[in-house]
């Protein structure tokens, strides 16, 4: 396990963990921590987690990215970045059932690019009950939402996970 | 083994039901499972409606919780105490954005919205 004796750094073992539902929960707990720390101990801890930063370094690293504003994560999303994913700002599936069309739907207006790790949160926040949507998932309240409502929601889940500025 | 239906439950026994919901969900958390977070939101918020429903309004033992070590626990005590505690609850799921406590960061700061702003506003 790497220890330094924080008791806030997550415990990594140091052989790599055969299910890839272990060290998805390790690398995200790995990048919570980094976030925590100043540049020159997260370069520290990167160094001690071995197989986790070799597998997982970029993703892992990202998770640390500054909230950036609209028009850049737009722009960044017109090319691919390890650890990261685009992303729909109006989720594709929901919509594409109420009926909205794929030129909406997959516009460069619609598509951001997010630290992958983030991505993952936002998407399952989306499936989550909530008080804020009267105990529905946000999936749910969307639905036969308008455009401009689930756009408003959709950056609202970006502020929320410290994507957009 | 016979499982108490709420309305049997002490209120101690409501406080330990809600506190291992809440650990069910910070591990649901870890691992982005929503299901078992889903359920486990559902059967919290019974609890939380069964001790507003005792004599007194029993929600205000849920402050005891506001210091509990798993952020989770102090996330979901603050969003069934703040109807009767909102200074103190808000301060509660600050503190979790402001430590930048992962994984629930994210969530606190949803949940921080929903305590000042309450629930959407229908379009």
């Amino acid at each position: 396990m790497a220890v330094s004796g924080d008791p806030d750094e997550p415990k990594i073992p140091h052989r790599r963990l055969a299910r890839a539902r272990e060290r998805n929960r390790i690398g995200r707990a790995a990048a919570g921590y980094l976030r925590t720390l100043p540049l020159w101990q997260q370069f520290r801890f990167l160094a001690r987690v071995g197989w986790l930063a070799n597998e997982a370094g970029h993703t892992i690293r990202s998770y640390s990215d500054e909230p950036r504003a609209l028009e850049e994560l737009k722009e960044r999303a017109t090319v691919p970045s390890s650890g990261y994913d685009i992303h729909h700002i109006v989720e594709k599936t929901p919509a594409y059932r109420d009926g909205f069309s794929r030129e909406m739907i997959e516009s460069p207006d619609n598509k951001v690019l997010v630290p992958r790790y983030k991505h993952w949160e936002i998407t399952a926040w989306y499936a989550k009950r909530n008080g804020k949507f009267g105990g529905l998932s946000p999936r749910e309240a969307l639905r036969n939402a308008t455009w401009r409502r689930r756009v408003e929601i959709g950056l609202s889940a970006f502020r929320e996970h410290g994507v957009l500025r | 083994m016979t499982v108490k239906k709420r309305s049997e439950l002490s209120v101690d026994q409501i406080i330990r039901r809600f506190i291992d919901l809440s650990l069910t969900q910070h591990e649901a958390v870890l691992y982005l499972e929503t299901r078992p977070y889903n359920r486990a939101y559902l059967k919290i918020k019974g609890l939380a409606e069964e001790l507003e429903a005792r004599p007194g309004d029993q929600r205000h033992v849920l402050v005891d919780l506001f210091d509990h070590p798993n952020p989770q626990v102090r996330l979901s005590a603050a969003i069934y105490a703040h109807p009767l505690f909102p200074g103190p609850a808000i301060k509660v799921v600050q503190s979790i954005i402001d430590a930048k406590r992962h994984p629930q960061e994210a969530e606190a700061r949803t949940v921080l919205d929903y305590l000042i702003n309450g629930p959407l506003e229908p379009e």
